[in-house]
């Protein structure tokens, strides 16, 4: 079972790193394969709404070449879980992780289906990773809270992971661990 | 001081709806007196020089209208990278006006509304933004600004969002609030079921041919296992 973390912490903050490091350490205690990438390290340039992962080279990025999306591209699309973490953003995700979240547009197909009553893009694979997002905040903001949990229910409507979950810390929290544990243990990650 | 600053968080940059939509904003705006300057976000954080460039005139514009597809349930990655520059330094722009005008793809505005437009309120309160209204266009592909067309060039099909923006020109231009607003770009007849239908396989079609052109399956599964 792989998972894939991707830390999406702006430069020169580092305060997601403890949580990427628990979440590291109880994976593989899980027997998880665990790969992360903190984002703001890589080269990732942005989408730029060519539509070419669509109409032209189904399935793969070729409108902005050369970077290290590819290959998060490529892992996100075979692993079993994918863990967003991001600085809460006004109640959404961080710029460096959205940048690469934005790339994921050739996961899907462009045809539409309604789920729910409402348009959706098609599925491109038969399956895809849960989702769990986790997102810190210097000061826990209710309706910011509210909202980055909103953001992953709908997120999830466009991307079909079979479980998804979204989590909100208040930045050195001392019950991280044991919260952190527990949200793998919720998703069946661990035992 | 600038009356308005239009900025453009279209990752397409110049070929876009929003261009299209602020093009004709801008021209409303400018028939009832007030100054207006219309940035391109994509252009700007291309360099710190211009990146600064931005910033000073969001400092200087007395209010900000934000014009940006919706991707992924939410802003643009430029668009959150310049929310996060302006609260990064603290610019101060209280009491300033913000309003932002929002497409998607799919033809439900639910899907700005639900997320999107809360974030900026967010941004806005957060930020010190007097928040002037807002307005989320479902169907945005329609206004076909991906291919160069202005606002005027699309006929019948241009005329609800053209009729909103006359709305929100003539409430700039009065310094009162806009509400917070949410349609669909094409005509009502477009949105009965048997038509909804046939233009929803009509653009899935379309998609797949377009794929064909290039030689691809439009369903090609390049990851899988």
């Amino acid at each position: 079972m792989n998972a894939l973390i991707l830390n999406g912490s702006l430069k020169g903050q580092d305060g997601l790193q403890s949580i990427q490091d628990i979440l590291e350490e109880e994976l593989r205690n899980g027997g998880w394969l665990v790969e992360s990438f903190i984002l703001h390290q890589m080269e990732i340039r942005s989408c730029i709404g060519c539509f070419r992962c669509w109409d032209t080279t189904p399935g793969i990025c070729t409108g902005v070449r050369g970077d290290d999306a590819e290959e998060i591209i490529r892992k996100a699309a075979n692993a079993d879980i994918l863990i967003f973490l991001t600085s809460l953003t006004f109640g959404g995700y961080s710029s460096e992780l959205k940048k690469i979240i934005e790339r994921f547009l050739g996961l899907l197909q462009p045809a539409m289906t309604i789920v729910g009553g409402e348009h959706h893009h098609v599925k491109r694979y038969e399956r895809y990773p849960s989702i769990i997002a986790i997102a810190t905040a210097e000061n826990l903001d209710e309706e910011e809270v509210q909202l980055f949990k909103k953001l992953v229910d709908r997120h999830s409507l466009n991307f079909y992971p079979p479980k998804h979950r979204a989590e909100v810390f208040q930045s050195g929290d001392e019950g991280i661990l044991e919260r952190v544990k527990g949200i793998l243990v919720d998703m069946e990650m661990l035992r | 001081m600038t009356d308005t600053l239009i900025l453009v968080g279209s990752p397409r940059g110049k070929k876009s709806s929003s261009t299209s939509l602020g093009n004709h904003l801008k021209s409303l705006l400018q028939d009832r007196g007030l100054e207006v300057e219309m940035l391109w976000i994509k252009l700007q954080l291309v360099t710190e020089e211009k990146t600064s460039l931005m910033l000073e005139a969001i400092s200087d514009a007395e209010a900000v209208i934000m014009i940006a597809p919706l991707y992924d349930d939410c802003q643009p990655y430029i668009v959150t990278k310049t929310m996060e520059l302006i609260a990064a330094q603290e610019l101060d722009v209280k009491k300033r006006r913000f309003l932002p005008i929002i497409n998607c793809g799919f033809p439900e505005s639910s899907h700005i509304t639900a997320v999107a437009i809360p974030i900026y309120k967010k941004f806005a309160s957060k930020i010190g933004y007097d928040w002037a209204g807002s307005l989320a266009l479902g169907g945005g592909e329609m206004l076909q600004g991906r291919y160069g067309k202005q606002l005027d060039d699309i006929g019948g099909l241009g005329d609800k969002a053209r009729r909103e923006l006359e709305k929100i020109a003539d409430v700039l231009a009065g310094g009162i609030v806009y509400s917070d607003e949410a349609l669909v770009v094409m005509p009502d007849i477009f949105l009965k079921p048997i038509l909804a239908d046939l233009i929803r396989w009509m653009n899935n079609r379309m998609w797949r041919s377009q794929a064909e052109k290039h030689g691809a399956a439009v369903d090609a599964r390049p990851y899988a296992p």
